[in-house]
């Protein structure tokens, strides 16, 4: 406790809000006989700008060394008068507020004598700790200016161009062998319908086509890293050192000039992924018409190491002697932007079982005029083009046995796709079985009066079974009180949930990353923080964070570039150092803390005690709970500080 | 005889159960006035210590109130703060001063409802238990 402690005390009436319980003269004649409370004043309305002035005149003329509001909330007013009593130079941490209004005349209106007497132990609490508190100051710690973008989607490219043209360098890291993520599969896209293999990778800056020469790609400041993966993190917020792990890259893109005569002389062929299993591809393959880089990919699991592919090279871009490699980067900030997968509903609706039952994404491949179907629906069985197509909504969606979660784009999806097919063929019949079409976003109500308009029939139930008979295939659907129907069709597509991508929890462990209860990443506040996260210096964007469309997906992107070129732009951050502390002296080294900080924020030093990592702390107090010395210790609310205030509101007054 | 009117400490969240009992004061929603409110950051700051002083600066209850499962603002400071009530009870105990003492809360910043219920149920437990045997 510092010697000669000179408190003020300045207590509110708050119009008529606290002075109609509490009797504030009386308060303050007792504040004023308080041990250590040199001067004692009631203002009408304390954060009136008379108020503040008071107090900022008492702290001159009396000189004060300590303030206590008794007042309103602190999480209304504590910010205003710490400012205030900085403004007469009196460092803000020797403010206490003490809450006589919301906790006390407030709840109590109607019990004066009682309230005033709570608001006695109130002011007391807030005058012992006053005694006990202390000054602190802040700390700076550097940025630096080169951001790491995890997921080469369209979220993360798009925050990756943003972020050089905030003037920043980027790695950006992907794991598949190419960029444009979920994008890449699909045909055209709502609510413009334009391709989005022109959208994808560029905006609307350049055809997808020519990204070659131009984009992400030929970006002086974005670094990409293709096949690779975030393996682990360490430290803090401006000064990241992340470990890339890069697959061996067996055909060098840099050197391959697409030729493809290594894909005519391989002789293993394998089911395409991309595609949704609809076309075999080669070993060695193309991994989509628009891949960037555009290169040659070679598939080491299946890969028979015959070599014949090296032989024919005329680049000599091959080389299946590589092996993986590591790098380590220096980043300030980061964006995660992992993206979702779909999901794959085995066992249900006889998906997996019957190969007329399939996904909106393979049916979405089928429809892209690049795709392996060159834009024709057809029906993976034979190959025959369905005349009847039935769709069935929220399958994994908004159902608590899978994802309790509404997946949000399905509606659009569906509807985009039975357009689609309608406006190509009008003959065709086409069914969506849903429980509720849902669709917010701006002009996507146009495609439900569309799909009306072109004769796709929607159909209110659930959907219990689907047969195969000879004429092709039954849905059987229940609609509650409608009694039931069977659907027939040559094609049931589902639309399926979107689920975090696969690797999300482990990607969460490395970084330090919460994820919420449906399994994506968790933002630090669902409104009023909803792209940071636990981390500070981590972002988020896209699919990573939870269901999103095309148009979501960008706006956050712009926002995770932004909040990360903020940092960025200033260079460095500045805090209040009310943050653990640790007296290396009487430390044991049993690193309790360090593994009860959520935050990452303590470390063994070589010595084997333990150390803050200031700008990461982020004043939670649970290692000074923790400690078994009594060493670490959280600044403004040391043993002591929070003792005394226990003291003060218990003690008779 | 005077109905027993027991002073409570209740130590307070600073993002969920503080937020709550400013919520119940600007709702005028009424509890007893022998609860007495501490601030700390995080549940996850108290340390059995604190609550043992409270009892020797004369407390008849303490509670403590945290976030709600998985709504901890530093991710599992109330899980953590959860643990040291559970265990701190069973010491009350063998030391003569029951179990029944202290509790801990969980209630987000807009349940004020919930802060009201637990301010008012733990001082009826407390005031049937009498005072603390501690002030005798």
């Amino acid at each position: 406790m510092l010697e000669n402690v000179r408190i003020g005390v300045f207590i509110c009436h708050c119009g008529m809000n606290i002075a109609k319980s509490v009797d504030v003269k009386a308060l303050r004649e007792y504040a004023s006989r308080l041990q250590g409370v040199v001067w004692a004043e009631e203002n009408e309305f304390t954060c009136s700008e008379t108020g503040q002035e008071n107090i900022r005149k008492a702290i001159k003329e009396h000189s004060l060394n300590r303030v206590v509001v008794a007042a309103c909330s602190p999480k209304l007013h504590e910010l205003t008068f710490r400012r205030t009593v900085s403004e007469a130079d009196l460092n803000p941490f020797l403010f206490e507020m003490a809450n006589i209004r919301e906790h006390c005349s407030w709840p109590h209106y109607h019990e004066p004598e009682k309230a005033t007497e709570k608001a006695r132990h109130i002011v007391a609490a807030a005058v012992e700790r006053a005694k006990w508190l202390e000054p602190i100051g802040k700390v700076a710690s550097p940025v630096k200016g080169s951001a790491l973008v995890i997921g080469g989607g369209i979220a993360g490219m798009h925050v990756a161009l943003s972020l050089t043209d905030y003037g920043f360098d980027v790695h950006l890291v992907e794991r598949q062998p190419f960029l444009g993520g979920r994008m890449l599969q699909l045909g055209e896209v709502f609510p413009t319908e334009d391709c989005s293999t022109c959208t994808s990778p560029m905006g609307l800056r350049q055809h997808r086509r020519c990204l070659c020469n131009a984009g992400v790609l030929a970006n002086p400041r974005i670094k990409t890293y293709t096949s690779s993966e975030v393996q682990s993190l360490e430290g803090y917020i401006g000064n990241f050192r992340a470990t890339i792990h890069t697959e061996p890259q067996l055909v060098e893109p840099t050197q391959c000039i697409a030729c493809g005569e290594c894909e005519r002389v391989c002789p293993i062929e394998v089911p395409n992924e991309q595609e949704g299993g609809l076309e075999k591809r080669k070993t060695i393959f193309m991994p989509h018409l628009h891949a960037l880089p555009y290169a040659y990919v070679l598939d080491p699991q299946s890969c028979n190491r015959c070599g014949k592919c090296v032989e024919v090279c005329p680049t000599k871009a091959i080389d299946l002697g590589r092996e993986t490699s590591g790098t380590s980067i220096d980043i300030g900030t980061i964006v995660v932007a992992t993206g979702f997968d779909e999901y794959q509903p085995k066992g249900l609706l006889d998906y997996g079982e019957c190969a007329d039952v399939v996904t909106q994404q393979t049916l979405a491949s089928m429809l892209d005029p690049s795709g392996p179907t060159h834009g024709r629906a057809v029906r993976p069985s034979d190959g025959t083009h369905p005349k009847r197509i039935a769709m069935v909504q929220c399958v994994g969606s908004r159902d608590p046995k899978t994802h309790a979660y509404c997946s949000k784009i399905c509606c659009m999806i569906a509807l985009k796709h039975a357009k689609s097919i309608k406006e190509r063929d009008p003959t065709a019949e086409v069914t969506i079985l849903y429980k509720d079409i849902r669709l917010p976003g701006r002009n996507y109500e146009d495609y439900y009066y569309d799909c009306h308009r072109l004769g796709v029939r929607l159909v209110w139930g659930d959907a219990l079974g689907v047969t195969e008979t000879k004429q092709g295939l039954e849905l059987a659907v229940s609609k509650g009180v409608g009694g039931t129907e069977t659907v027939g069709a040559d094609l049931v597509v589902l639309s399926s949930a979107m689920v975090p991508s696969l690797g999300t929890e482990e990607l969460a462990r490395r970084l330090g990353l919460s994820l919420g209860g449906d399994g994506f990443f968790a933002e630090l506040h669902p409104k009023l923080a909803p792209i940071d996260t636990r981390v500070d210096g981590i972002f988020l964007a896209g699919g990573c964070q939870g269901p999103k469309d095309i148009a979501e997906t960008l706006n956050q992107a712009e926002g995770a570039a932004s909040r990360a070129a903020i940092l960025m732009a200033k260079g460095q951050v500045e805090m209040d150092l009310a943050k653990a502390r640790v007296d290396e002296s009487l430390c044991i080294g049993c690193a309790n803390c360090v593994y009860a900080c959520p935050y990452r924020a303590i470390e063994m030093t070589p010595s084997g005690v333990a150390r803050v990592i200031e700008v990461a702390c982020k004043g939670c107090g649970i290692c000074a709970a923790e400690c078994p010395a009594k060493t670490m210790e959280l600044r403004h609310f040391k043993d002591e500080q929070i003792d005394a205030a226990i003291g003060g509101i218990l003690r008779e007054a | 005889m005077e109905q027993f009117e027991p002073k409570v400490l209740a130590i307070c969240c600073w993002w969920c159960s503080y937020g709550a009992a400013d919520l119940a004061g600007t709702s005028k929603m009424d509890y007893p006035t022998g609860v007495r409110i501490v601030r700390v950051p995080c549940t996850g700051r108290v340390d059995p210590l604190h609550v043992l002083q409270a009892f020797k600066e004369g407390a008849d209850g303490v509670l403590v109130a945290g976030c709600l499962k998985d709504g901890c603002h530093y991710v599992d400071g109330n899980i953590k703060a959860e643990a040291r009530v559970l265990w701190l009870k069973k010491k009350l105990k063998a030391v003569g001063l029951g179990d029944e003492r202290l509790e801990m809360y969980l209630m987000s910043a807009a349940q004020s409802d919930r802060f009201v219920q637990a301010a008012t149920e733990f001082t009826e437990r407390v005031a049937k238990l009498g005072p603390s045997p501690l002030k005798r």
